[in-house]
């Protein structure tokens, strides 16, 4: 496999993992000292520091988790994530700088799918015993206003 | 199936600790709450002034249905303008900011000033003496209706009423002290988002005046021990009963071992993570969180360190759209700045406390479709007054959101 063809399947099984509903599992696609973030494009192009959130570490993305499965109330729902192909904007020493665009569907347990956000990821992913992983993530929406709320991972 | 409001409740006999489920599910008070409450005797919310710190700075809005251009002028003053051209009634702006030095209708041009004032209309003397406006065509009479301007601790309220008390007393003198101490500071604008709630507006302004649901609803709050309904805290509520403020005090809010090993009161649950909700002393009350609700759209968030505004736009009877911006100061250390960010988590539609508000009054929707109208909601918890209490197993403030509401609707 190439690199490119080893992104584009690391970021598949990432999105594979949150739409097959293997939630606890979806902290390991990172580093401990991860930073994950999802924000909106009107805050990113402002440089405002605050999204909608902003998991510094793995133990708080672990946390985040927590919440979803045993505090959070919601109704039941999945996702269904569609990416674009990655493109590799720079590579520093082991460090790789990719983006990729993503549409995420939702469907509620006895309604419809329809379109819940569309955004695109900026990552830095690094290998680490030749497995990929993220060190940083920043998923920025294309709109600002979400639909009555975000529990699961983007 | 009857015809719920062809039974017509009687706004000005309602009973605060009763309140008919028609109010949220039937449109046929939508017309007259656009009219009476955000038209009406009211201060409504519509933005900060740092989000238009410049001279020609606009942002575009809605009070109720109607959408507004919020602007600082020329001369430095705040005005809100009717965003609706004079000639046929369309958006003049519709970016939802920028910056102007006059205000020009897209469709045929029409130009107004920073005050409303029509300055130009285009093709006025016509094409080689042909058409244009006639003689008798008064431009004075055809400005952008302006509104009465408040702003207070660097929020701006708006009103089309021209009989409105000073804002401070609109307040009242608590609720006026308790925003001054939260954001009566030089605050920076950290972050921004909005919420799409599929339920009347009114369920959702009474959700933020219910203290008794913060720690059975939202469960990560109680599992890790941010505010629970043993806590001390209490209802601050208005001489007039129409705003209020639930506060939640910790005398040792900052001594850590709160927070030892956090255990959960469910036993397998801990936080991996602490520093999310370690707070840093900002006030010199001993207030750890605290939600004050405005009549009829506003709302002021302090839950820890993480500040915020909160604006209601009513969007039909079933919708609501709710527009937060996340505040810090323009003195916050790095170590203050970071631990807001963190504590960011906690709030807005993906916040770990608070993400439930985006549904719940959906539930309710959902469960009050088509009433009779004798269906109603009790609202008892703490008796059926309107008034401050040390107490937060209460209803008290939901009460007083009704008592403000019979009132401008009899209006």
């Amino acid at each position: 496999m190439n690199l490119i063809e080893e992104i584009s399947n690391f970021l598949q099984s990432y999105c594979d993992c949150i739409d097959e509903q293997r939630y606890e599992e979806w902290c390991n696609f990172f580093i401990d000292s991860a930073r994950y973030r999802v924000t909106t494009a009107e805050n990113y192009s402002a440089n405002y520091p605050i999204g909608l959130i902003d998991c510094m570490g793995k133990a708080m993305m672990q946390d985040r988790i927590l919440g979803l499965l045993k505090a959070n109330v919601f109704e039941p729902h999945t996702y269904r994530h569609i990416l674009s192909f990655p493109i590799i904007t720079n590579q520093l020493d082991s460090k790789i700088f990719v983006k990729t665009s993503f549409l995420i569907s939702r469907t509620k347990q006895g309604a419809g799918a329809s379109l819940f956000v569309s955004g695109f990821y900026s990552d830095e992913l690094v290998k680490i015993e030749n497995e990929l992983k993220i060190a940083n993530r920043i998923a920025v929406l294309d709109s600002s206003l979400i639909d009555e709320l975000i529990v699961l991972p983007i | 199936m009857s015809n719920t409001h062809m039974q017509t409740i009687d706004i000005s006999a309602l009973n605060t600790s009763r309140i008919p489920y028609a109010l949220h599910s039937d449109s046929f008070y939508e017309a007259d709450e656009q009219r009476k409450i955000f038209e009406g005797n009211t201060w409504v919310f519509c933005g900060l002034e740092i989000e238009i710190p410049k001279q020609g700075d606009y942002k575009t809005t809605w009070i109720g249905s109607t959408p507004v251009i919020v602007l600082r002028d020329l001369s430095n003053n705040i005005q809100v303008l009717v965003n609706r051209c004079a000639h046929k009634g369309s958006l003049i702006c519709y970016k939802a900011k920028g910056t102007v030095d006059s205000l020009h209708c897209p469709y045929h041009n029409w130009i107004y000033d920073l005050q409303g004032n029509l300055k130009k209309v285009a093709f006025a003397a016509g094409v080689r003496g042909k058409g244009g406006i006639p003689q008798d065509f008064n431009y004075a009479e055809h400005s952008l209706r302006a509104l009465k301007v408040a702003t207070f601790s660097g929020l701006i309220f708006a009103s089309f009423s021209e009989t409105m008390p000073d804002i401070r007393e609109y307040l009242g003198l608590g609720v006026q002290k308790h925003i001054e101490r939260t954001v009566g500071r030089k605050m920076k604008i950290l972050g921004t988002y909005k919420q799409t709630m599929h339920n009347n507006w009114k369920l959702y302004m009474e959700n933020t005046r219910d203290s008794y649901h913060a720690s059975l609803l939202h469960v990560f709050f109680t599992t890790f021990r941010l505010n629970r309904l043993d806590m001390e805290g209490g209802m601050a509520i208005s001489e007039n009963g129409w705003n209020s403020i639930s506060y939640t005090e910790s005398v040792d809010q900052f001594d850590d071992s709160v927070y030892d090993g956090n255990r959960s009161l469910k036993a397998d649950v801990s936080l991996a993570d602490p520093s999310m909700v370690k707070q840093f002393k900002e006030f010199e009350d001993n207030i750890v969180s605290s939600i004050t609700s405005v009549f009829p759209n506003f709302i002021l968030q302090q839950i820890g360190n993480s500040l915020a505004v909160r604006q209601l736009i009513p969007k039909g009877v079933n919708e609501s759209e709710l527009v937060w911006t996340l505040l810090g100061t323009e003195d916050d250390t790095d170590e203050e700045h970071l631990a807001r960010l963190k504590q960011s988590n906690l709030v807005g539609p993906a916040g770990l406390v608070s993400l439930e508000d985006g549904i719940i009054g959906s539930f309710i929707q959902r469960g009050i479709q088509h009433p009779e109208a004798e269906d109603k909601a009790v609202i008892r918890m703490g008796g059926d007054e309107v008034a401050s209490v040390k107490s937060r197993v209460t209803e008290t403030a939901v009460r007083g959101f009704w008592k403000a509401y019979s009132s401008c609707m009899q209006d």
